[in-house]
């Protein structure tokens, strides 16, 4: 028992170690003392226009200090997401405690929740006299219909299109159950789409993407492969994703695929998703907003991923991965990091099969790949990679003997499946998709990539 | 898990853990801190409770303690024993999480209202609705989820991960978390969706600018021609074993190397280079990380290969680098490096001592004045030569500092890497540090390239309140035939009071007369021992000068030299008498043994 106990207690010890190293105290004060200045302001603003008429010369001041919290912390942070939930008020994940009893007796959810609103966000600071508005339209009375949606449409006649209201939330519970519903599917491409988009947004004004968001996000998507043989789902998301979300996801994915195929560790697997959905950050950082072009992406987003304090592995191999993910596995450095050469074969495999000109099929993209393996390549995690696509990844055509023309839709599914994908016929109205093996053999793959619902 | 010991302090009583206060601390927090509270009616919720308050108990002790502290220990035994206790009689323990309570079932086991101690709360907040243990849970699982529960008691802010990927990262077999997933919209609202675009709102400008960017995909295609097997082909075990050992923990040391020499790489680039500031923050936490793992190697490896590949329109603030990557525990731990056969200090040692900055050397000497390290310590010498090297101006600070040891060893330093300037130090001790100083600074100059400056210090030294000091520099004018102190060496001997200087000196002193110039000498020597004239004549003879005399006498060939050693046989004191009669009789046999 005193091993155990012993056993334990190095693990505390280690786990703390590691969390303490990993804080950027500094910073976290600072947001923390902001965020809460700013909703103790909010919240005192809409107090006081309980009781005080908003023309009055008393508001001014409040009001403008709204602006300038918001500011504050806008230029910190970038976008601000205030939150309420269930009697918690939250900024930005961070839960906000209101010490006096009279912050705590006025609940700002429920002054929020008169309008069907559970929260706000703001993405851009406010001027004094657009706080001053803001304060009046909440504390108007809602509309008899679809109260928050009518709000929503009067902060933009103010001028105010940078605020977005939030529904009232309450928190979901779920087992480990597959979210394998196209409902579902929808929610988490426009969790995924607001998280890259923040992300590249923040980048963008040189201020940090936030990893733990990211790593929400890859969480969710790992448990979906995990769940999902045949990953059939990966190739039904792009439909559901704004474009420029396409190509970071779709690595994202096959990386994930790749890191699974080779048994990396789930800790790994997180890491290595969030270090995919950060790999073109870089792009971000034009002269006059994104994009920078190729040749300076890998470089161009370090600067502002140095910020971010705190010693982490993730971190480590992320900076490393956004440095070197276009690198030869043969290259004049040696052989990348690890994150860095399962980034490049997804990547490139992405790029060679991207709809445009030029593009090649998927089976062919792959064929090509082959043909540098141990050269451009990690020779074992293309091979990990081919093991996971199969001999006909999604979006390969095929021309069978009986002269019809079908899709694959399908990865591997088990080791049997390497080159039976799951099929769909070519410009077919839907229906289940199909085992290969049921249908006549292949006759050949035909030329051109398509998206998986062709 | 094992079967269950019997609860410490018996029975199902409430009673406080069976903890003990850290050895040498102060007193800890006050015991009401952890009393435990069972709540619960049924004996299973009875049970629960034990189990409940225990985790909450030893998820906070490490607030209040170091993780290796026997409290700790303690709070983890009881938690053991309580949990398997309740497995071994009830089955899975199941709980649902609120935000004040937890319950089993419909009995509440737990209840806190105090926010800094409830883990209710701290579950509740992260996320977790439910917790569920099966009966095979290992310790090693609860001690993972005890890890991650621990951090929200510590209040520690992560970046990277949260108490619901951290779960989800641990994939315990045996522990079901039921935890939030987002948010459900609670209203009517919403209305259809009209594709991806519909999703999204109006956002900041850039986020407009990003959501709504029409298609593009600049990137150029990578050159890949030909075509190679695509087959199905298993990876050996050895293979996933090589990238699992990549993917470890261990590797992140090697990580580190490369981190850091792609960041000074990036230093040198012309367009998109980082601010060099914004280097220092990220290599100062990479040298902690290392040097708590004792990585030492690998933290010296980042550091002289950020060194080497820095690029030289930096060379202004390469210290500021050098500094991020080494500070004093580092150096600490080079010196606790065992020294290799033959005293030679360790590869890393070396690499170290020539990346050290004029704040490791202050550093260094400090560790030098304190006693902390020793000069004789091969490693410390090699450290503090290579940091004192350039900068014997820091160096030379510090010898008037500290004791005199330290600033003996310190003269000695400098000799080694600045002999210029420690000449000239030495120099300027002499007749005025310490006598042990003095001494260490006199026998820098033994070996110095000798001048007038030198030849100064050393007649100043005549005049030193110590004997040693003295003697060695009279030791040095005679072996530099300094003849111009030969009317200072004898002046001094004519002022001298007696019982100033011991017989060594005064024989010293004539010896050092009878070598610089034996002519003049022997003229004093007569004139001291036999003065002319009535007054030479009646006037008591002075000792010392007697000493002196007859210290040089002995060292001058000759009748008359032989002559006035025979007077001082009849005058003076007896050993006087008795030395001038040993150096007489020498003199006879050596004459007499020649042929």
């Amino acid at each position: 028992m005193s091993d155990a106990l012993g056993r334990a207690q190095e693990w505390l010890a280690s786990t703390l170690e590691r969390a303490l190293a990993e804080q950027d105290r500094e910073f976290t004060k600072r947001v923390r003392e902001e965020a809460t200045a700013l909703a103790g302001c909010f919240n005192g603003l809409l107090r006081m226009a309980r009781t005080h008429s908003l023309d009055n010369l008393a508001f001014e001041a409040p009001t403008a200090e709204l602006a300038h919290r918001l500011a504050a912390l806008i230029q910190l942070v970038g976008p601000i997401h205030l939150l309420t939930v269930e009697d918690q008020v939250y900024v930005n994940d961070l839960r906000i405690r209101f010490e006096t009893l009279v912050e705590q007796a006025f609940s700002l959810g429920e002054e929020l929740h008169r309008h069907n609103i559970g929260g706000v966000s703001f993405n851009a600071p406010l001027s004094r006299s657009q706080a001053h508005d803001l304060v009046r339209l909440l504390t108007a009375p809602p509309a008899a219909q679809r109260p928050r949606t009518t709000l929503q449409r009067a902060l933009v006649a103010a001028g105010m299109k940078s605020i977005e209201l939030h529904p009232v939330v309450r928190f979901k519970v779920t087992d480990s159950e597959a979210l394998a519903a196209s409902a579902d599917l929808r929610d988490l491409c426009r969790e995924i789409a607001l998280v890259l988009a923040e992300a590249f947004g923040n980048v963008a004004t040189s201020r940090l993407p936030e990893p733990l968001k990211a790593r929400r996000v890859v969480v969710r998507l790992i448990d979906l492969l995990d769940d999902a043989p045949g990953a059939t789902h990966v190739w039904q998301l792009e439909p559901l994703l704004p474009d420029f979300a396409h190509h970071t996801v779709m690595v994202t994915n096959l990386a994930l695929m790749l890191g699974r195929s080779v048994a990396l560790s789930r800790t790994a697997l997180a890491d290595l998703g969030v270090a995919a959905m950060f790999h073109d950050l870089g792009f971000c950082l034009g002269p006059d907003g994104p994009m920078v072009s190729f040749d300076r992406h890998a470089r161009a987003g370090l600067g502002v991923l140095l910020r971010q304090r705190g010693f982490h592995r993730a971190k480590v191999r992320r900076l490393l991965a956004v440095l070197t993910h276009h690198r030869d596995f043969d290259g004049e450095t040696g052989p990348p990091p690890l994150y860095s050469r399962i980034i490049h074969i997804a990547d490139d495999f992405d790029i060679l099969t991207r709809p445009r000109a030029r593009a090649v099929g998927p089976a062919e993209a792959l064929a090509r790949m082959a043909a540098y393996a141990g050269r451009a390549y990690d020779a074992a995690l293309l091979q990990g990679f081919v093991n996971a696509l199969g001999a006909y990844p999604p979006g390969t055509k095929l021309r069978l003997n009986d002269g019809r023309a079908v899709i694959s839709v399908s990865a591997v599914r088990g080791p049997a499946t390497f080159d039976r994908p799951l099929c769909r016929p070519v410009g077919g109205s839907g229906g289940a998709p199909v085992e290969l093996s049921t249908l006549a053999p292949v006759q050949s793959i035909l030329p051109g990539t398509g998206g998986v619902t062709e | 898990m094992g079967p269950a010991a019997p609860p410490p302090g018996g029975g199902d009583s409430p009673h406080r853990p069976p903890h003990q206060a850290p050895a040498g601390a102060g007193a800890p927090a006050e015991p009401d801190e952890f009393a435990a509270q069972l709540l619960g009616e049924t004996a299973a919720g009875r049970a629960a409770s034990q189990v409940v308050y225990a985790f909450a108990r030893a998820a906070r002790s490490v607030v209040l303690y170091d993780a290796g502290n026997q409290a700790v220990r303690g709070f983890l035994g009881e938690l053991r024993t309580q949990l398997e206790r309740f497995l071994g009689t009830f089955g899975p323990l199941s709980l649902a999480v609120a935000p004040w309570q937890i319950r089993h079932g419909r009995e509440v086991v737990y209840a806190e209202h105090d926010r800094e101690r409830s883990l209710s709360l701290r579950l509740y907040r992260d996320g977790i609705r439910r917790v569920t243990l099966g009966t095979e849970v290992s310790w090693d699982e609860l001690a993972q989820l005890l890890g991650i529960v621990s951090l929200r008691f510590k209040g520690i802010r992560q970046q990277e991960d949260d108490i619901v990927t951290m779960m989800w990262s641990a994939a315990f077999d045996h522990i079901q978390i039921d935890a939030v997933e987002g948010f459900e919209v609670d209203d009517d609202e919403v209305g259809a969706v009209e594709g991806a675009a519909g999703l999204f709102r109006a956002r900041s400008a850039i986020q407009t600018a990003i959501l709504d960017a029409p298609y593009s995909f600049p990137y150029p295609m990578p050159a890949r021609e030909g075509e190679g097997p695509v087959q199905l082909r298993p990876l050996p075990p050895e293979v996933l074993a090589r990238i699992a050992a990549e993917d470890d923990e261990r590797f992140l040391p090697r990580e580190c190397v490369v981190l850091a020499r792609e960041l000074a790489a990036a230093l040198t680039w012309t367009a998109d280079r980082p601010e060099p500031a914004e280097a220092l923050p990220l290599l100062a936490e990479m040298r902690d990380y290392l040097a708590n793992r004792h990585e030492l190697a690998a933290l010296v490896e980042v550091a002289a290969g950020f060194d080497r590949v820095l690029p030289p329109e930096l060379a202004e603030r390469r210290d500021a680098f050098r500094e991020a990557c080494v500070d004093v525990k580092v150096l600490r731990q080079a010196l606790a490096l065992p020294v290799g056969e033959g005293q030679e200090p360790p590869a890393p040692v070396v690499t170290l001592a020539g990346l050290l900055t004029a704040t490791h050397l202050q550093t260094l000497l400090e560790m030098l004045a304190t006693g902390e390290a020793h000069a004789d310590h091969p490693s410390f010498r090699a450290l503090l030569d290579g940091a004192a090297a350039g900068r014997a101006g820091l160096v030379r600070e510090h010898i008037g500092r500290g004791p005199a040891p330290v600033a003996i060893e310190l003269l000695r330093l400098l000799q080694r890497t600045g002999p210029a300037e420690a000449v000239e130090v030495a120099v300027g001790l002499v007749g005025r540090a310490g006598h042990a100083v003095q001494l260490e600074a006199l026998r820098l100059l033994r070996t110095a390239a000798y001048n007038a400056h030198v030849g100064r210090a050393l007649v100043g030294a005549l005049e030193d309140g110590n004997e040693d000091v003295r003697c060695e520099a009279l030791q040095q004018l005679v072996h530099h035939r300094e003849q111009r102190a030969f009317n200072r060496i004898a002046e001094r001997l004519q002022r001298l009071p007696v019982g100033v200087a011991s017989e060594r000196e005064l024989k010293a002193s004539g010896a050092a007369l009878a070598i610089l110039a034996p002519g003049e000498a022997l003229a004093l020597f007569r004139e001291w021992v036999h003065p002319g004239g009535v007054l030479g004549r009646v006037k008591p003879q002075h000792p010392p000068l007697l000493w002196a005399a007859a210290g040089g006498l002995a060292r001058l060939p000759g009748s008359e030299p032989e002559a006035l050693l025979e007077r001082l046989t009849r005058q003076g004191g007896e050993e006087l008498r008795a030395y001038c009669a040993m150096i007489l009789a020498k003199r006879r046999e050596a004459a007499g043994a020649k042929p």
